[in-house]
């Protein structure tokens, strides 16, 4: 008999416990965690937001420095002398293109676009005064091509739009 | 006394020749009143002309258009011929388009290829150096001025599917000929 009295008594204890514990103590734990939320949450606005170093007004992309038209020079005729390979000419870069386009001059017969003649770079406002001739030429008058090609004066010599400058090739 | 008189003539004499000689090398008038004809030669050099061309295909890439420009200067020009009624004309032709494929002009990065159209005056710009009505520039020495000009309208056609950097190389002809009477050519 003292042993079932002793027993419910317990039992009344221990739920008790349990009870006293959720009524009282977890709830007070959950309190300090909010509380330590809202701290935290009224420290962060709190510190003042700075200024990107890396900010600043908005800026147009950098252009290009326009692009310089090519001065292309033109001759109704261009002699060459008969039976030699070596040749006095007058191929002229023209100084328009200073610091701009180098310039190379082929002669080519149109009838048969054979290469009379090649020169290397030419700066601007310089001529290439001489050339030699891939054969000799027979005297008298032939339809010829001056293919003139310019270059960038960058690293990389880039070439450009070109042009053919049809003339007549005088031999004599 | 007399030795400076044999002097005197043989200086005198020895100018005499010597001027005489002058006056013959240059013209060999022999008698008092006549005359000679002496060559005047004025060699006038065959000049150049100058034409400028744009250095590249340069389109807008947010526009997709661009203009470009072809000139002429032919003010030192003198055609080696007598002028008279003669005259020389000048055609400047967009001859090559690198990248041209089926009548249709492309802007290429190497792989990828992007049609666009060259225009002036609104009217498409023929490719080649014939018919003449082809060319951008079409000038004579009859012209009161001594310069001509042509703007090109480049115009993208259609979207580019791969970003990246796309051209065309154009090369431009230059052709000259005698005109003669009513300026029919001179072949």
């Amino acid at each position: 008999m003292k042993n079932k009295i002793l027993a419910i008594l317990c039992t009344i204890l221990g739920l008790a416990l349990i009870a006293v514990i959720f009524l009282f103590v977890l709830p007070e734990i959950g309190g300090e965690k909010e509380q330590t939320v809202n701290e935290t949450v009224q420290a962060d606005t709190s510190e003042k937001l700075e200024i990107d170093p890396n900010a600043g007004a908005e800026t147009a992309p950098e252009t290009e420095t326009e692009e310089q038209g090519i001065a292309i020079p033109g001759w109704g005729s261009i002699t060459l002398p008969a039976g030699e390979k070596e040749a006095a000419v007058n191929l002229e870069n023209p100084a328009a293109n200073e610091g701009w386009y180098y310039m190379t001059f082929e002669l080519c017969l149109k009838e048969t676009g054979e290469v009379i003649f090649t020169t290397g770079l030419v700066p601007p406002g310089q001529s290439c005064r001489k050339v030699t001739l891939t054969r000799e030429l027979k005297t008298g008058e032939y339809e010829a091509v001056i293919h003139v090609q310019p270059y960038k004066m960058d690293e990389n010599q880039t070439p450009t739009n070109n042009a053919d400058m049809e003339t007549m090739l005088v031999v004599k | 006394m007399r030795n400076k008189k044999r002097l005197s003539a043989a200086m005198l004499g020895l100018c005499l020749l010597c001027g005489g000689t002058s006056a013959m090398a240059d013209a060999d008038i022999t008698t008092s009143g006549g005359t000679a004809d002496t060559a005047v030669t004025y060699t006038v050099a065959s000049t150049s002309f100058t034409v400028t061309i744009p250095a590249s295909v340069t389109i807008d890439p947010t526009a997709g258009t661009g203009t470009v420009n072809v000139a002429l200067d032919a003010t030192n020009y003198k055609p080696a011929y007598d002028s008279g009624n003669d005259a020389m004309q000048i055609w400047v032709f967009l001859s090559k388009a690198a990248n041209r494929t089926g009548g249709i002009n492309y802007l290429s990065d190497g792989t990828n290829k992007i049609a666009y159209t060259i225009k002036k005056n609104g009217s498409d710009v023929g490719i080649g150096t014939s018919p003449a009505s082809n060319a951008v520039i079409d000038w004579t020495t009859r012209n009161s001025l001594n310069t001509a000009s042509a703007d090109l309208a480049l115009k993208v056609t259609e979207t580019a599917t791969v970003a990246g950097s796309y051209s065309d190389t154009l090369t431009f002809t230059v052709k000259t000929m005698q005109l003669g009477e009513n300026d029919t050519p001179i072949l």
